[in-house]
Parts: C-alpha cells; structure tokens; sequence
C-alpha cells in the first residue's frame, strides 16, 4: 500500500493478506470433549448415530411411502383417463390439481417415475415469460425421450423455433409413429401458486388450440388444499379451455400422527434411540405452530438424534460394547452408573472385575431399556385401542384428544404414574370402570380386538409377554354366556388393569446408563432450527467474546498463544476495549438517546480506540519477554497464516501472542486493517519495531480510527441499527430501543 | 377419439350466412386490400381456421367462366404466435400448406435458394413473393403475367387458374397490440409493400378503434361486422351439430332422437338465455345434461329389449310428445344448476355428467316418486377447511395482515395498546364506533380494498395478536421471564419470516415491493376476504370484531 496516503483519497484498498480467520476445527464451540481421553469414542459415536439414524430415516420413508401409494394411484388414474363427455364444444385440455402442502416435490417425483409417458418439471423461474415457459416445456417433453434430437440439423433460423407449439407437434407426430401409441405428454408445474398468470393463461390457451393431436396433460402442484386459486386467479376464458380434477392429498396433523405412531410409538418398530417426551412434544408443537412440511419434521427428528450422540460420549455404546474399551470411557459410564445407582458395583475389588461387571452392567442395561420402552409403547397402544373403540361405541372414554394431543398422551407414559401431571393413575382407574359397564356384544368385540393386537406383537424372549397373551386367550375362552358377561366384564376390567400397570411399573429413568439411549427431557435445540433473529444479533453484538472464542472447556491446547490465552482468560475481563469495533460502536449506541450526532459518536468511539491502543502497547511490554520465549514458535504460525515473509514479519511483533488468540475473528480482521499501512515501512527486523512505531504519525492514527469507524457505521447500519434521518443533518436515528443489557 | 372436431366449424349455419357469403364474394371477386372483422357476437370465437373453412368453400367454384384466380390461404392465431417469427412462420407455413417433419429435422419452409424469411418484415415480403411463385407454378400460373394482368389468358395449354390471391388471416389480432405493435400498419399495407394480389383479413373480439397505431399510420380496412346471435339463431346453431354428434355417438345421439334433442336444445336455451349467450357455454352445458335426459328413454327401449329379445334389431323410437314433456319437467330445474356448476367451471362437463346420472327406469316410476336430484359441486370457494393445512402461526400471521390492511396505521395504538390501567382498553371499544362527522362520507376500507402496509407492522401486530389469543398454547418456557418476552422472541423467529414469505409465494399475502430491493421495509397486502379472516379469527379464538376500526 502506498505511502501517500491522505484525506483526499476516497478510496483505499485493503488487499486481503490470507490469515487468521482459517478455519479450526479444534475451535468450534461445542466440540466434543472426548479428545480428552476417549480415545476411540469419538468416530464410533458418529458411526453409531449414521446407524442409528440411518434406521429411522428408512422406516420413516417407508411410512411416508406407504402413506402416499394410494394418492399417486389415483394421480395416474387421472392422468390415463382420457374419457370425455361426448358433444362438448371443443377438447379440454386435463389438468390434475394437487394440493400437497406437505410431502412437497418427491410425491409428483414418484408420479412421474411411475407413468411411462414423457413428462416435464417447470420451475416458476422457468416461465418468467411465454417465450421463456414454452420453450422450457418444449425441451423438457422432447429431450425427455432418446428421440430428442432431429436427425438432420439445420441453422437455428432455418428450422422451426424451439419455443414453436407445432415444433413439439411435430415431434408428438414422430413419436407416435415410432413407438406405436399416443402416450400423455405431462408436464409438472411445481409451486404454481408462484407461476405468473399471464404466462400461464396463454400457455394454456396454446396448449389447448393444439387438441386433440396433441395430447397435453398438466399436473399443478398447490399448497392451498382446493383448486380454488385456479378459480380465484385465472379468467374464466383460460378455465374453459380447462378440465380441472383434483386430487388432495393428506396434510396436517394427521401425516405427523400417522409417523408418530408407526416409528416412535410403534410396539412393532424398535426404535434404537428413545424420544423423550421433551423432544417429542417440541417436534409436535413446532409442526403444528410453524412448519407442516416433511422436510422440516425430518430434520428436527435427526436434529434430535445429533444432539443425542454428540451431548454424551457414552452413546457410542448405543449398540454394543467394545471389547477393550479405554479407561476413560470405562470411568465415565462408572460415573453415570453410580449416579443412577450408589450400590451398583459395591463388593467388587480388583480392577478387572469391575471393568467386567462395567460392561456386563452396561449389557443388561441395553436389554433392560429396550424391554421397557416396548412396554411403554404396547400399553398406550392397548390404551389407545380401547380408547377408539370406546369412541366408536359413543363413549367419551378417557376424553383424550388424539389428534392434538398425541405426543402430549404418549409422553405421559414416561412419567412414574403416581406422579398427578401423568393422570395415568386416573386413566387407569377410568378404563377399567368403563371396561365393566360394557355390553356383552360390545365386549366380546373388543376383546377380540385385543387378542389380536397382543398375537400380533412379537414376544420373542420376553416371558411377561408370553404369560400375558396365554392368559388374555385363557380369559376370553371362557366368557361365552349371557348370564357370566358381568363376572367376565369385571375380570377383563382387572386384567387389563394389571396388565397395564406392570407394563407401567418402572420408569426409564431408573434405568443404569439410561442417557447412552433416552434422550429423557433434554430441551430440544430450537435455537438451531428457529433462532430468534433480533436476539441472536444483539447478543452478538453485546457479547461477541463469548460467541467467537473457543469454548473454554477445550482450549487448544498444542497452540503456544493458547497457553498464555489460557493464562489470561482467568483476567476475564470484558471491557470495552477488548470487544471488535462494531460491538464497541454498539455499546456506545445504546448510551445514546433517540437521535445519535454522529460526530459526538465518532468522538466516543476514539476514545475506546485509543485506551485499546495503549492497553495493546501496554501488553505488549508485558508480553515482551514472553514473546522472546514464544516468539519462535509463534511467528512461523501466523506466518503460515498471512502467506507471506514480510507480512509476518511486520504482523508478529505488532500484536501480543496474548491479544492474538483471545480476540474474535471479526476482531482480529480489524486489527489486520489496523496492521496493514505499517507494512510498508516496518522494518524486516523485530528490533527496531517500537521505535518504527513511534514513527506512526498521529495523522495516519487519525484516518485508521475514522476508516474503522465508517467500517463499524456501516455495519450497524446494514443491520439495520440505523435510520437516516433528514430533519437533522449530522445525526441518524436509532431503531432499536430499551435493550437488557446484562 | 374426437378428431371429428375441426369439422365441426365448417359452419353451415345460418350464423355466419351473411357475413360468409359477403366475405366469400369479396375474396373471390375483388377484395379490399385490408379486412377487419370484428367479432361482437359474444365469445362467437371466430378463430382462423373457422374464418379459413368458412371462406374455403366458396373458392372452388366451378370452371363455368373460364380461368379464374385461385385463392390460397394462409393463417395464424396471434395469441399462438407470441413472436414476429413465429407468425411469420405460421402464416407462409399454412399459405404453401408446408408440413414439419421430425425426421428432417423440421425446417422451415424454403425454396433452393435457401434465403431466409422469418427474420423481419424485409424478409417476409421477400418469403411472401417467393410463396406466391411457388404457388403460381404447383397452380400452373405464369406468375408474372398473372401477378400484373389477371385478365390475360394462358397460352397454348389450357390453363386452370390465371393468377394466385393470397388471403392472410390472423385471429385474435388485439394480441397484436401488446405482442408486436410495430407490425400492425405493415399488415394493414401489406399489399402496398408486397405488390401482389393479396389480401389481409385481421379479426378480432375488440374493436379496431382500439387497437389500431395512433396518427393514421394504417389505413382504414374494409369492416366486417359480425352481428350478435338472436335466440332464434343459438338454438339453430346448437341443433344444427346434431349429425356431427351422431356420428361421433351414434348411441347417446341417436338420429331418431334429433326431435328430442332440438327440443332439449330450446329448452335449455330458455332457461339459461338470461345468463350467458355464448353457444359454446350453451353446447358445453347441452353436453353435460343430455346423457342424464336422454338416458330414461335409452333405459326404457333396453327393458322393451330385454322383454322382446327376438326383436333385436329394433331401432330406438322417437318419444311421444308425453314423454317429451315429461322429461322436460323432470330437468328443467337442474338445468339452471348445471348452469351454476358449469359456467364458472366448478366442476366439468363429464363429471357433473356423471355425478348427476338420474336413476334408471325413471319414467316407469309414478310421476310423483320420480325425481331428478342433483348433486351441488362441492362448494369450492367456500371457506371452510380452505386454510386448514397452515400452520398456526400463518394463521395468526393472515389474520395480523387483514388487520393490518383494513385498519389505518393511526388506529393501532389504540386498539391492541395495551395500557396498565383498563381504562385506556375500554375507550377504545367506544371509539371504534364513532361514525365521521358531516361531509364527504368516507368510503369504508372494507370497499376500497387492502392497504399496504410494512413488515415491521405486521411483525407488531402479530405480537399484539399472540400475546392476547396464543399464550395458552404455548409449550413451558421457564426462561423468559418478563412479561411479554416469549412473543417478543417469538415475533422475531426465523419462522415468522420464512412463514410470511411462503404467504406470499402462495398468494396469500401480496408483495408490493420487489422481492430485489433490499432499501427500506418490504410493503405486503392482505389477500384474503373478509369471510376468509372472519373464519381463521374464529378458529383462533380472536374477536376480529373488536379489533376491526371500522364496524362492519
């Protein structure tokens, strides 16, 4: 950078010198804390959870599949359906409408993956005009068949245009005389609420002049569940060229209940890492309240299960037990175990025995928790069942509202049941009493309902079971008369009740190890999916050291600087001077009333600047001798970092190792802008650095702190901290009022 | 299939009689050099291949008169051809009859010198005077003789033809305004600038006045007027497709039927006359109705049938005149509801057709019992689960926007203010109430429509909403404290941003800002009705009532 620099320049430029902001990974907060000594622990956690996850992700895609087969059978059906009212004025041109506010893309993906017929995706951003939206219908149809190119080529202007109807005419002509048939050329319009009508009234008004010859299909893709936007957006003239059929395709509530029921709460599926009813419900709730898409439910249930494997390094155990495992992996499952369970390994001396008796406890815990949470998941599936069935037959029953309130039912099951928030005790006590008062008809109905459901679930290695369903048989053999149906009532009454709370009778948590697979009522991580925007910027600003440091719990240890860090962070001092300069203008914002003069500002924010100057300096003094020892290690690392000799030579000495890694990113971008004029004139040798330094002349002093100022002005501004007021030249308005700071 | 349809505009009907016959005398003798036909029949739909059809038939004529000039056409829809190029294909491409092949890769329509036509007017003359030597020679015409003096005779050989007229139709020709405005006046003198026999026919639902270049550029054209269709005149026009049904159904559209159908024809035509003169609604209605009302005579020649099998062959019996009117009783009535189904297209022909199937053997029942029921289309713009797939907070989210809209800026302290003191809330109840004093009386929001208004008030106002209607469903937040501070989170989520984007995406909500421009708070317009709003606040529990400015 040239010497020259003065006021009038307008313009400076400040080339990017490589540096300090690259990326270490060692850095990012929430870092596991197993470097510490969990040796293998770390990649068999991640290769856990991809199984663990990977499991879910399957059955959940299989549900989804199961759940849409009837609705893409009925799409084909509408598309193959070429039957018309004989004597109508003029063809119409099909078009299927789908409301699909939730499966999205994949469900039309399949439809299309089914038909053998030519079919095309049009994107809004494909139709921005007609030109535009014929030809990407054109192209789309004919280059997805093998025929798509014309054998003979001519100039672009010597054949027909490829935004030309009768180009795909000819084309349809060709196809049908080759394959035999006169297929449907289906064309998807994805988001179509976002197409613009005027493109899309005149395509349809093309599409259909071309009728019958060419036999043009349309499948709109809506989020409003009727085709009521067609109706509402589209003049009359374009509807008459239409046949609209529609097809809807479930959403709500029901597609959440529907997953819900056959994953986690299935008796038929094992889960392999257990949601606790505080997951459960934040997933429910954020479908409800915010986002009703399958991509959004996904994503918060693998969410969930990152945050498992990654809180606890124990869950690497998730599956099996490691022959050999490390001591420290050994000591913290011996922790959680005597936490759960003081007496757990009492009696035991020698230190391969406990290791044996660690593992063989962390063995039956495995079997123990998956016995249980299928318990859990059988008694409110029998709960449930009897539930509808006493619906059906008109009963209120445990006035439970299934469809709102599922996950809200289900996570009751977790809680101990003499606990009074479950109600369980209640429900409990309420099924049977209604259980006697049933009709023998009804009864022997339910009954059978569920024998069935207790045959249906598989009993392997697991005895209770087995008695259960042998005496539930037993029990209802017997009621086959009139006269005995109030004896045989009250003894199914019994039975149910006891069975159920059997299945009740322990909760999860008592458990040893429970944490490697429940997650129990860890908060969900919502800031991760639905962060607070304003909250999140101003405790940004407020407190940027705390956002951009390295956890504290994992100081980078091989890093010489670290180690001062280390020494200094115990000085945790967060003063003004210490924070980059937006948060410094920032601070001072807030000291502000209503209207800020911006040289007054200006004036505040020199003043920070020039105490951080002389804390620096001051420092660095103390640093000196520090930085003798250190400074051979420490400079090839930043040189390394700036790319080049002489920036690092000029870079070392101005900034104390100290400062260094304590300061953000953002912060140490700054001081590189900072650092950046004196490169020119400081010397190769770090010697002669102080007495380069005071060479600085207060004038260059003067336009970094103005350039630094207009650097953070503009960031707050871009924010949107600040609003250009013209009453007052010189001052801007603030927009952000009354904020808690501490 | 239907590929008899085209035919069906070979309109011999008296509709088009006497501009037909004019149209045809003109062409054929000597034609202005710029027609316009303006089409104020109401949805007539004069498209040009029924132009092209209607003035075909006359130009074959027979040869009584020795040579006589053949009349080629050529046509185009302007709302097709969206392009000058386009147009310029599909007229000369329809004018030499030039038909695409795939396999050769479909090129345009070319002589050997392989010059280019399509690219602007120069070229098109140019392409226009070499389709006419092309034409001249397939016709057997010396082209320069006959292109300059029709009236001289061939030589030697006996000539069919003594020259070639071109006749170029463009239909829809208003689209011509907005698509390509600078080729109007070129049509409209397209003879002066080619200097051949040629004609220009434009035709249009709108009238020339209206679309035709400012200062005079074009010259005035020949105007042709298509008159509006009597009564007298649809019900022809709708009888007269009886043939081309039959053969398209022989069953359904029996010939001895054809009494009964011209009957139904007048019948339907009575009842939905008031409402729409457009024979294509007429046609597309007739088309829907007549399976059900035809289908108890079928049902009773199929048990007479079944009682007689020896007599097979025996032929489907005109009804009787009872019978006749029978029917026309019986579904007179659901005719007007066809009419309010179909004509807004609720529902189309075929499914409201079959939806609608009257019972069988209906008039063997007494005529009490018998009746013809009709199945209302599922009311597609009522309210009801309209909105059920958003999620809560959308919900809330549109019921702020509606509020937002309807209520002017001033007014929000007030209402959703919410003072410490009760006081303040209860004024407020009063002042909503108060009417304007004396004079200009103000037009109510309500009927001028959504204002616009900016995020940051729709974000305050949600907050105002959710703070008063959504606490209790909220799941335990033990960390916020303060009052207020859930929905002061809440209001500012990444959720609330991402929902009212995908409001507007799906024309919920609409964006009167560009979506580019990043300056200044992006402005947005409630788009949902008052029903609409009325049904979420209800659903959400909010007394929309209350907080409306202006009472309704």
């Amino acid at each position: 950078m040239s010497d020259d620099r003065t006021l009038e320049e307008t313009t400076f430029s400040i080339p990017y010198a490589g540096g300090d902001d690259e990326p270490s990974p060692a850095n990012l907060p929430g870092a596991p804390k197993d470097e510490l000594g969990f040796p293998e622990s770390h990649e068999r956690r991640f290769e856990t959870y991809r199984k663990a996850w990977s499991t879910c992700l399957d059955r959940i895609q299989s549900i989804v599949k199961q759940l849409l087969e009837p609705h893409i059978e009925a799409v084909i059906q509408q598309v193959e359906d070429d039957s018309a009212v004989p004597g109508l004025p003029h063809p119409e041109l099909p078009v299927i409408s789908i409301s699909n506010p939730v499966f999205g893309a994949s469900f039309l993906n399949d439809v299309c993956s089914r038909l053998d017929t030519p079919s095309t995706h049009l994107y809004p951003s494909d139709c921005v005009n007609l030109t535009s939206a014929m030809r990407a219908l054109i192209t789309g149809l004919v280059q997805d068949t093998d025929d798509d190119i014309p054998r003979v080529k001519h100039k672009v202007s010597e054949r027909l245009a490829n935004y030309d109807i009768n180009y795909l005419a000819a084309w349809y002509k060709h196809y049908v005389s080759t394959q035999g048939s006169r297929p449907v050329l289906l064309a998807v319009l994805h988001n179509f609420e976002e197409f613009d009508p005027t493109v899309m009234q005149d395509v349809f008004y093309i599409c259909s002049q071309q009728l019958p010859e060419l036999r043009l299909s349309f499948i709109l893709s809506l989020s409003t569940p009727l085709p009521t936007y067609l109706h509402i957006v589209y003049p009359r003239a374009t509807l008459a060229c239409l046949r609209i059929r529609t097809v809807a395709i479930p959403n709500g509530l029901s597609v959440l209940n529907e997953i819900l029921l056959q994953t986690f709460f299935s008796p038929f599926f094992d889960s392999d890492v257990i949601l606790g009813p505080a997951a459960l419900e934040y997933i429910s709730d954020f479908f409800t309240r915010h986002n009703r898409t399958l991509d959004s439910l996904i994503t918060l249930i693998q969410l969930v299960y990152m945050k498992h494997f990654s809180v606890d390094p124990l869950t690497s155990l998730l599956y099996s037990t490691p022959s050999t495992p490390s001591p420290a992996l050994l000591e913290a499952a011996l922790t959680s175990i005597l936490a759960t369970n003081e007496t757990a390994v009492d009696g035991i001396s020698g230190e391969d025995a406990a290791k044996e008796k660690i593992i063989e406890l962390i063995d039956e815990s495995r079997s123990k928790i998956q016995n249980r949470y299928k318990s859990i998941r059988i008694a409110f599936h029998l709960t449930r069942l009897m539930q509808l069935f006493f619906v059906r037959e008109g009963y209120k029953g445990l006035a439970w509202n299934l469809e709102n309130d599922l996950c809200a039912i289900f996570g009751g099951m977790f809680l101990k049941r003499k606990e009074k928030s479950s109600g369980l005790e209640r429900s409990l006590g309420y099924l049977s009493l209604i259980l006697k008062k049933l009709n023998p008809d009804q009864l022997h109905r339910l009954s059978h309902e569920i024998h069935e459901f207790l045959q249906s679930i598989d009993a392997e290695g697991d005895e209770n079971l087995k008695a259960a369903q042998t005496e539930f048989s037993d029990l209802t053999q017997g009621q086959a008369s009139d006269e005995n149906s109030k004896t045989v009532a009250a003894e199914m009454a019994d039975w149910v009740d006891d069975f159920l709370r059997n299945l009740l009778l322990e909760r999860l948590e008592d458990i040893l190890l429970w944490e490697v697979w429940y997650t129990g009522m860890t908060p969900f991580p919502s800031e991760l999916v639905n962060p607070s925007i304003r909250a999140s910027l101003l405790s940004g600003l407020l407190r940027p050291l705390e956002f951009a440091s390295p956890s504290s719990t994992s100081p980078n240890a091989n890093t010489p600087g670290a180690k001062v860090a280390e020494m200094t962070t115990v000085v945790s001092d967060e003063s003004l001077w210490r924070l980059p300069d937006t948060s410094i203008l920032f601070r001072r914002y807030l000291d502000s009333g209503r209207l800020i003069n911006v040289y007054d500002w200006f004036e505040s924010f020199q003043a920070v600047l020039e105490t951080q100057r002389e804390e620096v300096k001051k420092e660095r003094a103390r640093g000196k001798g520090r930085g003798r020892k250190n400074g051979g290690s420490s400079s090839p690392s930043k040189g390394k970092g700036r790319g080049g000799g002489k920036a690092s030579a000029a870079a070392t000495p101005k900034r104390s190792p100290t400062k260094k890694a304590r300061q953000s990113p953002t912060k140490n971008q700054k001081g590189k802008q900072r650092q950046q004029p004196e490169e020119g004139d400081d010397g190769m040798d770090e010697g002669e650095d102080d007495e380069e330094e005071e060479e600085e002349t207060e004038e260059k002093w003067q336009i970094e702190v103005q350039a630094r100022f207009i650097r953070a002005l503009h960031e707050l501004d871009y924010l949107g901290f600040i609003k250009h007021t013209k009453r007052r030249a010189d001052h801007v308005a603030r927009t952000v009022f009354d904020i808690n700071d501490e | 299939m239907t590929l008899s349809q085209p035919d069906d505009y070979t309109f011999d009907c008296t509709a088009y009689g006497d501009v037909g016959l004019e149209l045809s005398t003109l062409i054929s003798s000597y034609p202005p050099p710029f027609i316009y036909i303006h089409d104020s029949s109401d949805g007539l739909k004069v498209n040009a291949r029924v132009i092209t059809k209607l003035l075909q038939k006359p130009s074959e004529p027979s040869q009584e008169h020795g040579p006589i000039t053949k009349v080629c056409f050529g046509w185009a829809d302007a709302a097709c051809c969206f392009t000058q190029r386009l147009l310029f294909e599909a007229l000369i491409h329809s004018l030499v009859g030039h038909t695409l092949d795939w396999d050769e890769g479909c090129p345009n329509w070319a002589l050997d010198n392989g010059s280019q036509w399509n690219e602007n007017l120069d070229s098109f003359l140019q392409g226009l005077r070499e389709a006419h030597t092309h034409l001249s020679k397939r016709f057997g015409v010396d082209s320069t003789g006959a292109a300059q003096s029709t009236d001289r005779k061939g030589k030697g050989k006996v000539q069919e033809y003594n020259g070639v007229r071109i006749v170029l139709v463009v239909a829809r020709a208003e689209r011509l305004k907005e698509s390509m405005p600078e080729l109007l006046v070129s049509l409209a003198r397209l003879r002066e600038l080619v200097r051949l026999d040629l004609c220009v026919v434009l035709s249009s639902e709108v009238e020339w006045d209206k679309i035709k270049s400012p200062l005079g550029a074009a010259p005035d054209p020949y105007f042709v007027d298509i008159p509006p269709l009597t009564k007298e005149d649809t019900v022809s026009l709708l009888t007269a497709r009886y043939p081309a049904l039959t053969s398209e159904n022989p069953t359904l559209y029996h010939p001895s039927l054809k009494s009964l159908y011209s009957h139904f024809v007048a019948v339907l035509c009575d009842v939905c006359y008031l409402y729409t003169h457009d024979p294509n609604e007429l046609k597309y209605i007739a088309a829907a109705r007549w399976p059900g009302f035809v289908k108890p005579v079928l049902d009773e020649h199929q048990s007479q049938m079944d009682e007689e099998p020896e007599d097979e062959q025996r032929d489907i019996e005109p009804p009787s005149e009872d019978v006749r009117l029978r029917l026309t009783r019986l579904f007179s009535s659901s005719l007007s509801l066809a009419l309010e189904a179909l004509y807004p297209r609720l529902t189309d022909a075929s499914d409201w057709a079959k939806v609608n199937e009257p019972p069988s053997d209906l008039l063997s029942k007494p005529p009490a019992e018998a009746k013809v029921t009709t199945a209302s289309p599922t009311s597609a713009l009522g309210t009801g689960s309209l909105l059920g797939h958003l999620p809560r907070l959308s919900k809330f989210i549109l019921v702020a926007s509606f509020l937002a809209s309807t209520n002017p800026a001033k007014s929000d302290v007030r209402m959703f203010g919410r003072g410490l003191d009760e006081k303040k809330r209860r004024r407020r109840k009063a002042q909503a109430t108060v009417k304007p004093k004396g004079g200009v009386s103000k037009v109510p929001q309500r009927l001028l429509g959504p204002s616009p208004f900016p995020l940051d008030r729709l974000v305050a106002l949600l907050g105002a909403l959710l703070e008063e209607h959504d606490v209790d469903s909220r799941l335990p937040a033990p960390e916020f404290t303060i009052p207020g501070e859930y929905t002061d989170m809440e209001i500012s989520r990444v959720a609330i941003n991402a929902a009212v984007q995908e409001l507007s995406s799906s024309r919920l909500m609409h964006r009167t800002t560009k979506a580019e421009q990043i300056d200044g708070p992006a402005m947005f317009k409630c788009a949902i009705s008052y029903d609409l709003a009325w049904a979420l606040s209800k659903e959400l529990k909010i007394p929309l009532a209350d907080l409306l400015w202006e009472q309704v």
